[in-house]
């Protein structure tokens, strides 16, 4: 396939040439329209234009047009035609015209069908095979909605397909053979195009191993948003064909998600006022009117208080999931003591624990390293812990909070994973309650995963706690496992890295 | 405890009331206002010895409202409570950032706001 004609014509030929040469035999190949292929030629010669003349034009005027046959095997197909100027020298062109004589005529026997007249030969056969499976793949590759762009081991794009041109606005002739950097330097040329696509071009040039993904925004023609990925090809036998490109239009998608989120926001946001009321209004009349209420209306009274704090729950709940798909969580890490985290913690729960007659203690080194956290958010992370605790354990028992530094990944506890950032502190939160089987363990942190048995039901519960915990923790740099044993009691531990290896705060 | 005098801005009249009878119960003089325009107007004319703004009002934000009374009275500008519903750290920050001395993030427990309330004006 890679046609070598510096052999063929050694000392005339340049590299600029040879690029150009192997450009025109990738618009022979792929450019329907012999146009394009000759506005490419005239523009590296520095001539006005091209041509070609038949063979039943009228005789040249050797004086103004400079002629070359084109020929396929024994048979002329007509004459490459040049305007001759007096600033460049009439052997110079004719031989570099030579040269890419050959370009101009692979692409009249693509497109002109030369090898499908009778008494085709071998050679003939084997052109139309060639051809027709080149169509064939085109079309294929036409007919998805992804734009693909396949750049080869020497870096030129040898294949772009026409969803690349509506994404863009490039054509893709345009761009056909030229070299990734050449590419990037015309995408940042073209103001509407954003930076990140000639980045992510320029970026695994002359990469063959990584396989990465992404998405970005285009302004023109256009506002879309493009989702990306990008691998090394081989064919079967082993050998290394490229990297390919491929983008995929998500704009809808992302509209979808958009307006999924903007809708969650809205209704979490309108729920709390109207909460807002039944809540105050039947504290308000549980804080004031306390002795003068009968022992039903005081009972009524806290059941509405305390649904409406499970729904408020839940509301957060619900934001923190959507922030978190959103990337819109905000973290803001500073130093902090474990023990005031469980204290704080434990304090907000206190009513609940004495309520379910459980013995709560706390088991934390006076000389325990700080940590690096967002101090909401860990309080979070022990509050849903604990209150899982308190809610699994059905009988009055006994609930540990501890903490410990751990310095390298060879002292962590055994069922915790081994990919931890270290030193760092891993707090557990032990119970003594209805405990989880084996079989549930791997889908435990998703969201909304609830375990249905004899002795769950009738706990409440959206089955976010653990998932929004999950998050935290790994946002944080830290992971979150547990341990246990049915009817025994559960262990849910966490780690978090410790403060003196923490960059310095921004501010 | 001595009497103060309380401005109340909330557009929601329920959230209103309850927060007018939990103060008022606790001995305090309320005057309320459902919208910003009203809230600074009132605060302008009778400079209330604390105000509770909420955030989304008709006429003008709580935050708003909060800046100028806090510009107009310059160092002897009283404590101002933000109430709302929007809880995000940023939300909070720019509350503060508004000059508010406190922000209260709905839904509240009726105790809790009169002991900020009552932090706010003896502190």
């Amino acid at each position: 396939m890679d046609p070598n004609p510096a052999e063929l014509f050694p000392e005339t030929v340049t590299d600029s040439d040879l690029r150009a040469f192997h450009r025109l035999v990738l618009l022979a190949a792929h450019a329907d329209a012999i146009e394009i292929l000759l506005a490419a030629l005239a523009d590296h010669l520095g001539v006005p234009s091209l041509s070609i003349a038949s063979p039943d034009d009228p005789p040249p005027e050797p004086d103004t047009v400079l002629r070359i046959p084109l020929h396929y095997r024994e048979r002329w197909l007509g004459d490459l035609c040049a305007p001759i100027s007096d600033n460049q020298p009439r052997d110079d062109l004719a031989d570099r015209l030579q040269f890419f004589s050959s370009a101009v005529a692979l692409h009249l026997v693509m497109s002109t069908r030369l090898a499908d007249q009778p008494g085709s030969t071998a050679v003939d056969d084997a052109t139309r095979e060639l051809r027709e499976e080149r169509d064939r793949l085109e079309a294929i590759l036409e007919a998805t909605n992804d734009a693909i762009l396949l750049v080869d081991t020497h870096d030129l794009l040898v294949m772009a397909t026409p969803q690349f041109e509506s994404f863009t606005g490039i054509s893709r002739y345009e761009i056909l053979g030229l070299s990734v950097e050449q590419l990037a330097q015309r995408i940042d040329d073209h103001a509407g195009l954003p930076r990140a696509l000639a980045n992510v071009l320029r970026a695994l040039s002359g990469n063959f191993t990584e396989s990465l993904g992404g998405e970005f925004e285009l302004v023109e023609p256009q506002p879309r948003v493009l989702v990306w990925y990008s691998l090394p090809v081989y064919v079967r036998s082993g050998v290394l064909l490229g990297r390919i490109f491929a983008f995929r239009d998500a704009t809808r998608e992302r509209e979808l998600d958009r307006m999924k989120t903007d809708f969650i926001s809205l209704v979490s946001h309108e729920l709390r006022t109207p909460l807002t009321s039944v809540k105050g209004f039947s504290d308000l009349i549980l804080e004031s009117n306390l002795d003068r209420l009968d022992p039903d209306s005081r009972e009524y009274l806290s059941i509405i208080s305390f649904n409406a704090d499970r729904l408020i729950t839940l509301i957060n709940d619900i934001l923190d999931i959507t922030r978190i798909d959103t990337d819109r969580i905000e973290l803001k890490p500073e130093p902090c003591p474990a023990a005031d985290i469980v204290d704080q913690a434990a304090r907000a729960l206190n009513s609940q624990l004495v309520q379910r007659g459980h013995r709560l203690s706390v088991d934390i080194p006076p000389d325990l390293p700080l940590v690096w956290a967002d101090r909401a958010r860990l309080v979070q992370i022990v509050t849903n812990l604990l209150s899982n605790a308190i809610k699994y354990t059905l009988k009055p028992g006994e609930i540990v909070v501890s903490a410990r530094a751990v310095e390298t990944p060879d002292d962590l506890p055994e069922r915790a994973p081994r990919a931890q950032i270290c030193p760092c502190v891993v707090i557990s939160v032990r119970d003594t309650g209805i405990g989880i089987a084996p079989s549930h363990s791997h889908r435990l942190f998703q969201r909304f995963y609830r375990i249905e048995t004899e002795s769950s039901r009738g706990i409440g519960g959206t089955g976010l706690g653990l998932a929004i915990v999950k998050s935290l923790v790994e946002l944080q740099g830290g992971r979150v496992w547990f341990e246990s044993e049915p009817n025994l009691g559960s262990t849910f531990s966490f780690s978090i890295p410790i403060a003196r290896n923490a960059p310095l705060a921004p501010y | 405890m001595r009497m103060s005098r309380i401005l109340v801005a909330e557009d929601e009249p329920h959230i209103l009331l309850l927060i007018q009878r939990k103060l008022e119960t606790a001995g305090h003089l309320v005057t309320t206002a459902t919208d910003g325009n009203q809230a600074l107007e009132l605060a302008l004319r009778e400079k209330p010895d604390l105000l509770l703004l909420d955030i989304m009002m008709p006429g003008r934000e709580g935050l708003e409202v909060c800046r100028e009374v806090k510009s107009a009275y310059g160092d002897s500008a009283p404590p101002v409570i933000i109430i709302s519903a929007l809880g995000q750290q940023i939300d909070v920050e720019a509350g503060i950032s508004a000059g508010a001395d406190d922000y209260i993030i709905k839904p509240f427990s009726p105790r809790a706001l009169l002991e900020r309330v009552e932090a706010a004006l003896y502190r």
